[in-house]
């Protein structure tokens, strides 16, 4: 949350504002030329590494591979595994964004840097372990791992402030580090902690939001078994970043335009949601009056309450419009219709062995509707539907819908309140069982904290 | 003897990938520009498993494909590809049964050409639909149909033979996801056909 607030702080000088156009260069630092092959050899040392790391701190046993787990694995294949939610739809996305920035901070773009990427997930699920290689895990840590990879990457760059020196430069370049070890390391190693250099391009997303919330949330679960609901309360701290704006910033890359929702909940799940969804390509409609841009996104999705689970990485295409209602205001809609690559839920019977929920492809639609003012979404209307067909698990397909109603209020300069209603639905089809329907409604009340930056939102 | 083509296979794409020479800067020269259609076909291994399946069965097998798209950058393409592979054996057939896999995979495809050597690496993502029959000894055949998701990948060097037609070697790997077919009375679970691939192939471009 640091290095967000850090990096929003770093987006907000206005004096860098005409870096935000054109940024095709790969950003690998100021002076990179692409090493495809340094990107690969980095790849294949984080696997070292972490392996290393899991047998020798953490003492896995699973780490201890020999040239007779290598021929095993090899041999036998691809298997679905029964690991738990979070390592499987969290950590392996965090694990993939490594080989990911591998690639971004030895300046290859982002499609050249998803080959590394996979070969990365590839070479560790056959070598990295004594299992059998994990299909599931080949997908998040590939997919999931540009998703999130690019989104570090590009918050990485907006910590890092490469005119700054002294103190506040090695802040900044520490505060990166989380976010993007392996383009730190890298920039450590090559003197770049210290060298004071033009900041790249893609620096500056032109415009942002970002709120940051601190309140409640009270979830609660219609029960399988009978109707009496379970109701779970914890502290809530939510923060959404919108970096980039598809009608401030022609598409010029991958992710130029992205927005990040990321919800921590001690005591009730700890990160729960973590939310991506980023710019693969897109195009104006329609620049006069009410605005049109079509884009293609890239979606992450992780969810994890005391209620309910699901992930997904998948791709969406839709249009984006901003319907102007006056000259400080307007109606933003985005409609959007996706498939889903492999998703991720957790329903009564689902999974096998010890995990407790199923792996499918699927499609799905979602619409949003927001008031925004100067910029600024006020109230916002947000509905999604997911089928998900599990092809490991239970013998069902699953349709999940997701609803939202988002109040914020400001108070004073940048403070305001915020409430939100958010429904969960999923309706489980199994071919030997009766259809199962589950509700989980969730209430949510902030104090919120807005920072942005939007020039050109309001109309001559 | 599998487990040799396997780390074969395995071998010699990194092999692919870490030898091409390093000069990028010439890699901005277009190996193919706007439509491109391509067409191959060759050998190929699958590798059939599946939930509590031991010891996967592997086999010979037959592999095309046909793949169109356009250019997103100098050195990245993205299209579409069918392919389509089949294969005598897997894994659930049980003693004295003959078993068949034929697998259709629908897939978006990235290519990028790091080098302007007309070295190519692809990946992929898309939709399979796989058709699995087993005829017991002296019985009438039982067949199924399942959809899944599917990924392929896979290098190769492309040569140039005239201005619009470049002929190809490629080794790709189709991993196709069934998930759970029903058999008559048995269900396999979890099917996953794994298919090696060396192919020719032909561009227009």
């Amino acid at each position: 949350m640091c290095a967000l607030l850090l990096g929003a702080g770093g987006t907000v000088n206005a004096q860098e504002h005409g870096e935000a156009r054109g940024d095709t260069v790969p950003a690998g630092g100021s002076d990179d030329d692409a090493r495809p092959l340094l990107a690969v050899s980095e790849a294949l040392i984080v696997n070292v590494a972490v392996n290393r790391f899991d047998a020798l701190v953490l003492g896995y046993d699973w780490t201890r591979v020999g040239p007779d787990d290598w021929s095993r694995n090899f041999r036998l294949g691809w298997e679905w595994d029964e690991n738990a939610f979070t390592g499987n739809m969290f950590s392996h996305p965090y694990h993939g964004s490594l080989y990911f920035n591998a690639g971004r901070s030895n300046g290859l773009s982002f499609w050249e840097s998803m080959p590394v990427v996979f070969l990365g997930s590839w070479t560790w699920e056959h070598l990295g372990e004594t299992h059998r290689p994990s299909l599931n895990d080949f997908f998040m840590t590939g997919f999931g791992g540009v998703a999130m990879g690019e989104v570090l990457h590009r918050l990485g760059t907006s910590v890092r402030d490469e005119r700054a020196t002294g103190g506040a430069r090695l802040l900044r370049e520490v505060a990166a580090l989380p976010l993007d070890p392996v383009g730190g390391l890298n920039r450590l190693l090559r003197g770049q902690w210290s060298r004071v250099a033009s900041n790249p391009a893609e620096r500056n997303p032109g415009s942002y939001v970002l709120r940051v919330r601190a309140g409640a949330r009270a979830v609660a679960d219609s029960g399988f078994v009978d109707s009496d609901d379970t109701v779970s309360e914890s502290p809530t701290f939510q923060a959404d970043l919108i970096f980039g704006d598809p009608f401030l910033k022609p598409y010029a890359a991958p992710f130029d335009v992205f927005a990040v929702r990321a919800q921590v909940s001690p005591g009730g799940g700890g990160l729960n949601e973590f939310l991506v969804r980023g710019r693969l390509f897109g195009f104006d409609l329609d620049r006069e009056g009410h605005l049109h841009a079509v884009a293609l996104n890239q979606r992450l999705d992780y969810i994890k309450n005391p209620a309910h689970r699901f992930g997904a990485q998948s791709v969406e295409a839709g249009v984006y419009s901003r319907w102007r209602l006056g000259r400080r205001s307007a109606l933003r809609t985005q409609a959007f219709i996706g498939a889903v690559v492999l998703g991720a839920l957790d329903a009564p019977f689902a999974g096998v062995g010890e995990r407790v929920y199923d792996f499918g492809p699927g499609v799905g639609f979602r619409l949003e509707a927001s008031y925004e003012r100067n910029g600024l979404a006020y109230v916002t209307l947000r509905g999604r539907t997911e089928y998900l067909h599990t092809i490991s698990g239970a013998a069902a397909d699953h349709n999940v819908s997701l609803g939202s109603f988002e109040l914020s209020l400001p108070v004073a300069a940048r403070l305001g309140v915020g409430l939100q209603l958010a429904y969960f639905n999923r309706l489980s089809r199994y071919l030997d069982r009766p259809d199962e329907l589950r509700e989980f409604p969730q209430v949510r009340l902030f104090l919120e904290w807005t920072g942005a930056i939007l020039p050109g939102l309001v109309h001559d | 003897m599998i487990d040799r083509r396997h780390a074969v296979a395995a071998a010699l794409a990194l092999i692919l990938w870490s030898t091409a020479p390093p000069e990028r800067a010439a890699a901005q020269e277009a190996q193919r520009g706007g439509f491109w259609v391509e067409l191959g076909l060759g050998p190929s291994v699958a590798l059939v498993s599946c939930k509590g399946c031991d010891d996967p069965t592997a086999d010979g097998a037959g592999s095309g494909y046909l793949r169109l798209g356009g250019t997103v950058e100098s050195d990245v393409l993205l299209g579409l590809e069918i392919a389509t592979h089949s294969t005598d054996v897997f894994t659930p057939v049980a003693p004295g049964e003959a078993g068949r896999v034929e697998i259709s995979n629908l897939s978006a495809v990235v290519l990028w050409a790091p080098w302007s050597s007309g070295f190519l690496v692809k990946g992929g993502v898309g939709a399979v639909d796989g058709r699995v029959s087993v005829e017991p000894e002296g019985e009438m055949p039982v067949a199924a149909r399942e959809t899944g998701v599917s990924l392929t990948f896979g290098a190769g060097w492309e040569l140039s033979i005239h201005r619009r037609v470049a002929i190809s070697l490629q080794g790709a790997t189709w991993i196709s996801a069934l998930g759970d077919v029903v058999l008559a009375s048995r269900r396999v679970e979890d099917i996953i056909a794994t298919t090696y691939g060396l192919t020719l192939g032909l561009t227009l471009r």
